[in-house]
């Protein structure tokens, strides 16, 4: 488990590291990147127009520089775009990229400007190419029988204008500069061919500047440089994005394996879940079972409590029947006797068969009695029986033994003999006999010997008091004395389990055994509940 | 062989002319939108009231309106103008309306927005003669503005923010419907029979090479004298501003070189060109007929030029109506 928590944790560091640098290296490309290509594609697109707008003015195609005029504005912005700081940050990481840059911006404002001054220069050619139309339709329109030397030259210039203006070359150029250089001797013969002659001049002078114009704009290396830069850049942005496309990589396979661990980590927990479900399942069957040896032992022990009991009594037991064997024994030798004698009277047989009868059924009594103590009463239910027959039942197995011994014993009985009690008779009685021999050997030693029972009806309730001549439990061992085991009796004499196994049974009977302190004497009172049928029998004299 | 070639041309020359003339689609004037979208209204009405606003300048006598005279032309009727403490500026005041549509601002061209431009009117010492610590305080402590500038901007009164609000104002400055863009548009009927012969020399002279697109100007730089020295017949000595785009790049060749200006709303806009030295638009045609076109035009053909350019005149922005009347929500 522990295990299975460091490689999660190094899993999601690796998960997140990768995560940074791919975002990191991401972020810088997937916002930019389509930006900056879009950029390129702009200005060279915009430059290609900036050119087609001046070649279409040139051609006449465009009426007017606005479309030019635009062309240059997008073309000034392109620069201020390729500066600013939304690109600066990516695309100043290369140095040479910068200068590159900064080059091409030189040079791209140049274009500008030669594109600017051609508008002027171009302008004036125009106007001169006007004149000089207008001046061809005059010449046409001139009667062709009058041509002085003077209409001649003019009409040697015009064309020789127009064929340079309209035709880029050598020839043309060279033709116009030898026409006009004759213009000197036809000066100042007419306003008109002066005119001409100037307008000539003009067109020499702008057609050459304007052709040169164009040629710059044309060839300006802007191109090449934006090539480069984009060349530049893409070779960057390739290495950059093999870079993410590393970390994409990485990303990908830590989340495989981060996701990997996480299944492992839940099938793990799920199966040490299934185990502990197993264990739990076994550990509350053990319970089960050993609750069950519990109750079993608890049983077993309650019964050899029991038979404990018992062989204490065995003697006292063997005392009750001997006495009465003891009286039929000596009542039958004397009816024998008296046969044998032939000195017997019927009153006499009538006497000794009374007698007799009557010592059998106290024996009967006993064994009874005894019968009744045997009988396992754990299992059975509870059931309503009459408190007076437990007690007398009780007393039966002991009052002979008691008494023999010189032990006073002194029932007093408060309660109506219908009072009943919910309870398995065999194990209250054995909880009584359990105080009474208790008591009886407690009190072996002392010179006043005298046990006293006492019941009373408490309400709902049944009080059974066992007193003795004895001066109480001392208070330190009072604690103890309920417990299993203790025992303040010789060695082999008491199993130490009697008070134990007797609150055990009281409390399964929902009453309560306890100690009372409150009297000068040992004296243990027992509480049970009545039988719910049982009648408020309270304050009738027993 | 010669004469063979000169023919060739001249027909090609003809032929080209029919063409151009004939295509519809490659009119070098594009009307003007009938109606700016796109602007904040609130951030417009701010920017008017800024606009306005006297405190901007350093004697809180003169508003941008002082010059940008927002009931006329958009500039004001005077050579230069007069700016804080009664210094008098170094250039003819351009107008202020469709400012929005060229691509360069100032007669030099040496701004390339309208925000970039209000540095120079803010600043300048024979302008409004103020500092921006100066103005942004004086805003902040106007309790009018305060409101409006914290709803309209999380920063409040900036620098940015002033000059946002004023550009957005200027940006709705478009003076819609003139005759040449109802004309553009389809409607014939629009302009006389003058002055489409007006609009067909100010093509075929060439006029349009450089006063073209949609302000009709304001696209391109051109030279001050392409085909005579200007400056020199004008007499009067050099200035900085006659230097024009060179003051600003240092450059030779930008020497005289000014940004187009544009020709819409021409007619209310006297006197004309940077110096202010033409009082009236013959005068202006003429001159530039003769300076850039190499041409001398006849009586005849200045009037129907100047014809077409009073056609080029539009309708007051609808804004400023709307600004003045406290109609702008």
């Amino acid at each position: 488990m522990k295990k299975f928590l460091i490689l999660s944790i190094v899993a999601l560091s690796f998960f997140f590291a990768s995560l940074y640098f791919y975002s990191k290296s991401e972020s810088q490309f997937s916002q930019t990147h389509q930006s900056i290509l879009r950029l390129f594609y702009v200005s060279k697109n915009t430059e290609a127009e900036l050119e087609d707008s001046m070649f279409e003015s040139i051609t006449l195609l465009a009426p007017t520089y606005d479309e030019l005029v635009s062309n240059e504005n997008e073309a000034e912005k392109i620069c201020v775009e390729f500066k600013s700081p939304k690109y600066g940050l990516y695309l100043s990481k290369d140095g040479d990229l910068e200068k590159m840059i900064d080059v091409y911006c030189e040079e791209l404002s140049k274009k500008i400007a030669s594109v600017e001054i051609f508008k002027s220069k171009h302008a004036v050619l125009k106007n001169s190419y006007y004149f000089i139309q207008n001046a061809a339709l005059e010449e046409r329109k001139m009667s062709r029988s009058v041509r002085s030397k003077n209409d001649i030259f003019a009409e040697d210039l015009i064309s020789a204008s127009m064929a340079y203006t309209l035709i880029s070359g050598s020839n043309a150029e060279g033709d116009l500069e030898k026409v006009l250089n004759e213009a000197s001797t036809y000066e100042g013969t007419s306003p008109k061919l002066k005119a001409i002659i100037r307008h000539s001049q003009k067109i020499l002078e702008s057609k050459g500047i304007v052709d040169k114009l164009i040629r710059e704009v044309a060839h300006a290396p802007t191109e090449g440089h934006l090539e480069e830069i984009r060349n530049t850049y893409l070779r960057y942005y390739e290495k950059a994005d093999s870079t993410a496309t590393f970390y994409r990589q990485l990303l990908f396979i830590s989340s495989c394996l981060f996701f990997i661990l996480i299944i492992s980590n839940i099938y793990a927990l799920w199966k040490a879940g299934q185990q502990l479900e197993i264990r739990v399942k076994e550990r509350t069957k053990d319970l089960e079972d050993s609750s069950k040896i519990i109750v079993q032992q608890q049983q077993a022990l309650i019964t050899s409590a029991k038979l404990s009991s018992l062989g204490e009594m065995a003697g006292g037991v063997a005392h009750e029947i001997n006495n009465p064997l003891a009286v039929i024994s000596m009542r039958i030798e004397q009816l024998e006797e008296s046969v044998n004698e032939g000195s017997y009277t019927v009153e006499e047989i009538k006497k000794t068969i009374q007698v007799v009868k009557r010592t059998a059924d106290r024996i009967g009594k006993i064994v009874n009695g005894l019968r009744f103590f045997a009988r396992e009463g754990r299992n059975t239910r509870t059931e309503p029986s009459l408190l007076g027959n437990i007690i007398s039942e009780t007393m039966s197995l002991c009052q002979e033994r008691f008494i023999s011994h010189g032990v006073n014993v002194e029932i007093k009985n408060t309660t109506s003999d219908d009072l009943q009690i919910d309870c398995r008779g065999v194990e209250v009685s054995q909880v009584l006999l359990n105080l009474l021999n208790n008591a009886f050997d407690a009190i072996q030693p002392l010179p006043e010997k005298w046990i006293r029972l006492e019941i009373n009806d408490r309400d709902k309730m049944v009080e059974i008091i066992v007193t003795d001549s004895g001066h109480g439990i001392p208070v330190d061992l009072q604690d103890r004395i309920m417990e299993p085991f203790f025992t303040t009796k010789e060695i082999g004499k008491g199993t130490g389990l009697g008070l134990s196994i007797s609150k055990g049974i009281i409390e399964s009977h929902h009453g309560k055994l306890m100690i009372d302190n409150h009297s000068p004497h040992t004296c243990f009172m027992i509480i049970l509940p009545k039988s719910k049928s049982s009648k408020d029998t309270q304050g009738v004299a027993a | 062989m010669r004469k063979w070639v000169s023919g060739f041309f001249i027909f090609l020359a003809c032929s080209t002319t029919v063409a151009a003339e004939s295509s519809a689609n490659l009119e070098p004037i594009e009307p003007i939108p009938q109606q700016v979208t796109g602007l904040n209204a609130d951030k417009l009405l701010l920017g008017a009231q800024l606009f306005m606003d006297q405190r901007l300048s350093k004697d809180e006598t003169v508003s941008c309106a002082s010059c940008h005279q927002l009931s006329g032309s958009g500039a004001d009727h005077r050579i230069r103008s007069i700016g804080a403490h009664g210094h008098t500026g170094e250039i003819n005041t351009p107008t202020v309306f469709n400012s929005a549509l060229n691509f360069r601002l100032f007669w030099n061209g040496r701004a390339k927005s309208l925000e970039e431009q209000m540095d120079g009117p803010f600043l300048g010492t024979n302008e409004m003669g103020s500092n921006w610590a100066e103005i942004i305080s004086k805003i902040s402590k106007d309790p009018k503005y305060a409101n409006p500038f914290r709803q309209l901007y999380p920063e409040g009164v900036t620098r940015q923010n002033i000059e946002n609000a004023i550009a957005t104002f200027e940006r709705g400055l478009i003076t819609p419907n003139a005759k040449i863009d109802r004309f553009l548009r389809g409607d014939s009927s629009a302009l006389t029979a003058t002055e489409k012969l007006g609009y067909q020399r100010f093509k075929t002279l060439g006029c349009v090479s450089c006063h073209q697109g949609i302000n009709i100007g304001g696209n391109m730089f051109q030279t001050m004298g392409i085909m005579g020295d200007y400056f020199k017949d004008r007499g009067t000595p050099i200035t900085n501003a006659d230097l024009g785009l060179y003051t600003f790049t240092g450059k030779d060749s930008d020497k005289f070189v000014f940004r187009v200006p544009s020709l819409r709303n021409v007619a209310l806009s006297a006197p004309y060109f940077h110096d202010g030295s033409a009082a009236t638009l013959e005068q202006a045609v003429s001159t530039m007929a003769k300076y850039q076109l190499g041409r001398h035009l006849s009586k005849e053909e200045i009037a129907s030029i100047v014809a077409f350019l009073k056609t080029l005149t539009g309708e007051k922005p609808p804004i400023v109506d709307q600004v003045i009347n406290g109609k702008i929500k």
